[in-house]
């Protein structure tokens, strides 16, 4: 099978994937108790306002009419509206979906930058007391859940120390909306932005460490770095350019993978440091039954999972050819 | 309300007579386990059935901490009286869809809040325990049905008069303690904590502390950028007055927008856009009042008499507030003046519809068709109130600026109101000195800090509202009086206000606060927390207790 | 149908000592590892803690073991309201009065109830898919790859918040819903492993004297792959209690199971994380040591089954 081929039939299997992963959201949303009338009752809202209000979100049709209705509003990119703030969802959602991109980005960036050059410089100083101590580190990192994490950071950093804000995405009180540099260019942004984003740089961290390094060991274990060496190539030129070769592969991948986990694991990170992202959003959506919003928030974040699995699995086949295409 | 030295000393006091309290609980429980069954009361010879398990139902600790601790304490007591008991926790929606709605529940654990427009005692007599407000939904969750009561919570609405009316609720809440449909625990009042260090004259008002409207356009910022940063641990829905309000909402809807009187500090209604007390009339069914002339909406228009007739017209057209309205048969202008003639005669007309309906522009609603109503979106929110809407960002914050031509200009001239994750969140920006008040009440801890904090003190209030129990009565064992008033004997009220919420809030014993002076009844039957007495009435009433001190119906 | 093969039972019998003797030889592997060593002694403390948290009554000897936690956890008012450390409560009290200690103790149960029990479902599972996914291949490969897919994106906190709001929060309904997602990563080496056996010769002389399919998966193959499936339930259990210990943060976790996760979540709620450190860094530390143990037992395990292979 040519690459072509093979590139048709992964496209073929991922709109399969995303229908059984819509499908499947729309199943375990209707199967919550509660509706989005609840949190209104206990402030007033009598029988007659409930039931008009049910009538009017289209809650009493049956099942399989509001998912074909759903599905078809999908396939033309519409989202619907939001049972609880009644505005259409992707208003509300886009503002949530960068602020967790930019938080999760950064985040990545930072872990991936200083995962490589931590991991290279283990594998480089092999046996000695600086890689076992850096893997002893890395693994506790490893071993650390974000809220601990998080946790841990905001006592020391905030509440001890109180070098940052404790929480939020900029100081109150100015302008808001504005473009993108305005909203994620400032000094202030930036310090808020911070802690949070070391706290998932730090969970984040492990991986490329660990990878780089296993990596590095392979390479300086080769045959041929003895043979370039015999031609006369200063060690460190030769090893440097293999390792980059041999790494690109595995940390491309891995990185991919990560990025779609990471969006599942920002919740954590948003809940901490009260981070108006998307997965808080969710979280609230999914405690006030709007169903709309937390299929939105829940779809997003699994389509960048799943795109992002389809990515590292291309991106696998582009970069090493010796992978057959089945 | 008194001085926070005395409340400290107060709180001490108490605290230690509810640590007292609980040793001897822990104390006598273990003596229970020791015993056949633990006490001398004796109950039926003959058993039958074992009285079913009793599923109750109750928050989860992160939708409410004080609850979450309350219920499993009551779990323990009921056992100990010889039930079975299921404790379930749940999220606020499902909590409420399974026992308001579905009413699919024994027993529930829930609170039923105080705004200020519940200071008038009908939603807490009429609404919540009349039968005709049974089915799913209905404020009458336990489906509780008692005749002589329907009379008398049909007769307080028809009497303007109030000493009759008290006389009224007096008897009604006489007959709800007798037959405990509800155990009423307590008024959850406490504190909302600020940073006096940057904003004064706070102004905590029964049932809201600093939710109040009137402490909102009394706070002061003392620092000169002259911003309130206030911190409520949930977001606003929506500042559109037509949709479905949660309470939060209402709390800024009624910033931007004026009614003709607003409930005042005391909870008695004030006159706000108009002139004076209503003129009452026809024994009660016609209803007059005379608008100010100094009233304009935030974008310069006046607001007149047509504004006020437009909004009632269009409150009756509105299929969500509708309802709201419905008592009005006609709405007449003369002049200044406005008219209300009532279909039937409505006591708290006043507080009830004068109080809670928003006064609408008629340049900017005045084309939008009643179905619309709810998803209209007006961008500047233009009403009358003391604050005009300035921005929104969801999630992050809402920014209303002062409305110099209001009569009542507020003393901020920046409000931003900004939703946390959780209270413990708030507190921790309050220390920071990322906002300066909270709408909350912060767990006893973070009380603790507060006190202890040069910066920040604490603003006590008192609750209208209160926490309770709710018996579904339409099932057995609820069904039988004896069962609801022994499992009410098995409700640690004073172990629920010393020591889980460290003295915040009162204990109480019926539907009507105590700080809600004028018509609360002081002398109701009492239920405190009493597992002997509880055995007595299930001994009295037939019931038995087997080897394993698991209770029993009688076999007779 | 030949009387050679074998049925599930045996399979499984066998598949089961082949493992307990695998371990027995590979327990030499820890031999000269310092930190799987370090990590197998954390461990063993923690079982034992653990297994003795809470009193034993062996009914018909009448005997009482004591349990190592001073007092009930969830008994309010042991102490008073948080107390630090004293020799009375060595962790110090909460917000409520319980004994910190016992609550740290009591919830070591309950991390190594979730880390087992959902190490070894999940794994199961995925090793069972990849097998039968690698080894039938055509269509069965292609179903089962797609769903491995939608699993693989779903984002597991948000689906575990979801299903804890249907089913509700118990401990058996976290389990699943950590077990519904980490069974892919296993079922995905696994069936790529089992790919490349499925080639070897011993695979072709096993079908050419007619052993059938289930004695080939689980008598032949199976037994190649096993030390993969090893270390993969070594990874599970670090993600499963991780996972737990998130979703008990954010307040889905089981009231009545108090885990470390949740202990962290109520000095959260109750306010306290500025004063109380003697009540949120026990279980937060607790966490990291036990993840930490099992990812060295797994890196020592990582080294002798696949030297090649990198952390996932």
């Amino acid at each position: 099978m040519g690459l072509r081929a093979y590139v048709v039939r992964r496209v073929l299997q991922l709109i399969v994937t995303f229908w059984a992963f819509f499908t499947l959201l729309f199943v375990l949303f209707r199967m919550m108790p509660g509706d989005p009338t609840s949190m209104f009752i206990m402030d007033g809202m009598t029988p007659e306002q409930r039931e008009q209000r049910i009538a009017e979100l289209g809650l009493d049709q049956p099942l399989y009419v509001q998912y074909v209705e759903y599905l078809q509003q999908l396939l033309t990119g519409d989202f619907g509206q939001s049972f609880i703030y009644n505005d259409p969802v992707i208003d509300i959602i886009t503002v949530r979906f960068m602020n967790t991109i930019v938080l999760m980005g950064t985040a990545l960036v930072i872990a991936y930058v200083i995962g490589i050059a931590f991991g290279a410089l283990m594998g480089w100083w092999r046996d000695s007391r600086f890689e076992r101590g850096g893997i002893i580190v890395t693994l506790m990192a490893r071993s650390s859940p974000e809220f601990w994490v998080g946790i841990v950071l905001l006592s020391v950093f905030v509440f001890w120390l109180g070098w940052f804000p404790s929480s939020g995405m900029r100081t109150t009180g100015g302008e808001l909306g504005g473009g993108f540099v305005a909203r994620y260019g400032s000094l202030d942004f930036l310090h808020h932005l911070f802690l949070p984003a070391l706290t998932g740089a730090i969970v984040y961290l492990a991986t490329p460490t660990l990878l780089m390094r296993s990596t590095m060991l392979d390479v300086l274990n080769a045959d041929f770095i003895e043979i370039k060496k015999a031609e006369g190539l200063p060690e460190r030129t030769v090893l440097y350019k293999h390792a980059a070769r041999n790494s690109i592969l595995p940390i491309v991948t891995v990185a991919a993978i990560a990025t779609g986990a990471a969006m599942g694991g920002s919740v954590v990170i948003e809940t901490v440091f009260n981070w108006p992202g998307m997965g808080r959003e969710m979280v609230s959506a999914v405690n006030q039954n709007d169903y709309p919003l937390a299929m939105a928030a829940f779809f997003l974040m699994g389509s960048v999972v799943i795109i992002m699995n389809f990515v590292a699995d291309l991106l696998y086949v582009y970069l090493d050819p010796r992978v057959e295409y089945e | 309300m008194e001085m926070p030295e005395d409340s400290t000393t107060r709180r001490t006091v108490l605290k230690g007579a509810g640590m007292a309290g609980v040793t001897g609980l822990t104390a006598s429980l273990a003596g229970c386990t020791g015993g056949e069954n633990g006490t001398d009361v004796d109950g039926a010879d003959e058993l039958a059935d074992e009285v079913p398990e009793i599923h109750l139902v109750a928050p989860t600790a992160g939708a409410n901490p004080f609850r979450n601790e309350l219920a499993s304490a009551i779990e323990e007591n009921w056992e100990e009286i010889g039930f079975e008991v299921n404790l379930e926790n749940l999220q606020f929606n499902a909590h409420v869809d399974t026992v308001v709605v579905e009413q699919d529940y024994d027993a529930s654990l829930l609170g039923w809040g105080g705004t200020p427009e519940r200071i008038d005692p009908h939603t807490f007599i009429y609404d919540m325990h009349h039968s005709d407000n049974t089915q799913q939904g209905g404020r009458n969750t336990p489906g509780w049905e008692h005749d002589e009561y329907d009379e008398l919570a049909e007769l307080q609405v028809t009497q303007p008069d109030r000493e009759e009316r008290q006389q009224t609720v007096y008897d009604a809440q006489e007959i709800i303690a007798e037959n405990q449909p509800r155990t009423y625990i307590a008024n959850e009042g406490g504190y909302h904590p600020y940073a006096s260090a940057r904003v004064e004259n706070v102004d905590p008002t029964l049932g809201e502390g600093l939710n109040s409207f009137w402490n909102m356009i009394s706070a002061t910022p003392i620092d000169d950028d002259d911003t309130v940063r206030f911190g409520y641990p949930s977001e606003i829905i929506s500042l559109n007055p037509m949709q479905d309000l949660a309470t939060p909402d209402r709390q800024f809807v009624r910033l931007i927008y004026d009614q003709l009187f607003r409930i005042g500090r005391d909870g008695i209604p004030e006159p706000w856009l108009v002139t004076g007390e209503p003129e009452i009339e026809d024994g009660g069914m016609t209803y007059t009042v005379e608008l100010r002339d100094d009233l304009t909406f935030h974008d310069g228009e006046d607001l007149t008499v047509d504004d006020v007739e437009f909004t009632y017209e269009l409150y009756a057209d509105s299929p969500t507030y509708g309802g709201l309205v419905e008592v009005i048969d006609e709405v007449d202008t003369a002049g200044n003046e406005i008219t209300f003639h009532l279909e039937e005669e409505f006591a708290p007309f006043t507080a009830n519809v004068l109080g809670q309906v928003y006064i609408f522009p008629e340049h900017v609603w005045g084309d939008v068709e009643p179905e619309e109503l709810t998803d209209f979106e007006d961008e500047n929110w233009t009403g009358s109130g003391p604050f005009q809407f300035r921005d929104w960002e969801r999630q992050a914050e809402l920014q209303l600026e002062a409305f110099d031509d209001h009569f009542e200009t507020p003393n901020a001239d920046q409000f931003i109101r900004i939703p946390g994750e959780d209270t413990s969140q708030l507190v921790n920006d309050l220390e920071a000195g990322q906002i300066d008040m909270v709408g909350a009440v912060p767990q006893p801890t973070a009380v603790d800090r507060a006190r202890d904090d040069d910066d920040l003190d604490l603003a006590e209030f008192n609750a209208v509202g209160y926490a309770m129990i709710e018996y579904n009565t339409r099932r057995e064992p609820f069904d039988d009086v004896a069962v609801r008033r022994a499992l009410s004997y098995g409700v640690p009220k004073e172990e629920y206000v010393e020591f889980i919420r460290d003295g915040m809030g009162t204990v109480t014993h019926t539907t009507i606060s105590e700080h809600n002076e004028f018509w609360h009844n002081p002398d109701v039957e009492e239920f405190t927390e009493d597992l002997d007495a509880a055995r007595e009435e299930l001994a009295d009433a037939g019931y038995g207790w087997d080897d394993d001190n698991r209770l029993h119906y009688g076999a007779e | 149908m030949s009387t050679e093969r074998t049925s599930p039972v045996d399979a499984a019998t066998g598949t089961i000592g082949n493992g307990v003797s695998y371990l027995r030889t590979k327990l030499e592997i820890f031999e000269g590892d310092r930190l799987g060593q370090i990590g197998l002694a954390i461990l063993a403390v923690f079982l034992f803690v653990g297994i003795f948290a809470r009193p034993y009554t062996i009914e018909f000897l009448n005997v009482t073991i004591p349990g190592l936690a001073p007092y009930d956890p969830t008994e309010r008012a042991v102490g008073g309201r948080l107390e630090g450390p004293s020799v009375a409560h060595p962790l110090g009290t909460t917000d409520m009065g319980r004994d910190v200690l016992s609550q740290l103790i009591a919830g070591t149960r309950v991390t190594l109830l979730v880390g087992s029990l959902a190490a070894f479902m999940a794994v199961f599972i995925g090793t069972n898919v990849g097998l039968i996914s690698a080894y039938f291949g055509g269509w069965v490969d292609d179903t089962l790859m797609r769903i491995t897919d939608v699993v693989y994106g779903v984002p597991f906190l948000p689906f575990a918040i979801v299903l804890v709001a249907i089913l509700g929060s118990s401990l058996v309904n976290i389990i699943i819903a950590i077990v519904l997602i980490l069974w892919r990563s296993t079922a995905r080496v696994i069936r790529s492993q089992v790919l490349s056996h499925k080639q070897r010769p011993y695979v072709e002389s096993a079908q050419a004297i007619g052993a059938g399919h289930v004695r080939i998966m689980y008598r032949h193959i199976l037994p190649n792959v096993l030390p993969l499936t090893f270390l993969y339930a070594a990874f599970a259990v670090a993600w499963a209690v991780i996972a737990e210990a998130s979703l008990s943060f954010l307040g889905f976790g089981d009231p009545n199971m108090l885990s470390w996760g949740e202990m962290i979540y109520n000095v959260y709620t109750a306010n306290a994380i500025r004063e109380a450190w003697w009540w949120v860094f026990p279980p937060g530390i607790a966490i990291m040591l036990f993840v930490m143990s099992v990812f060295f037992i797994g890196r020592t395990l990582e080294k002798e089954v696949n030297p090649e292979l990198k952390h996932q």
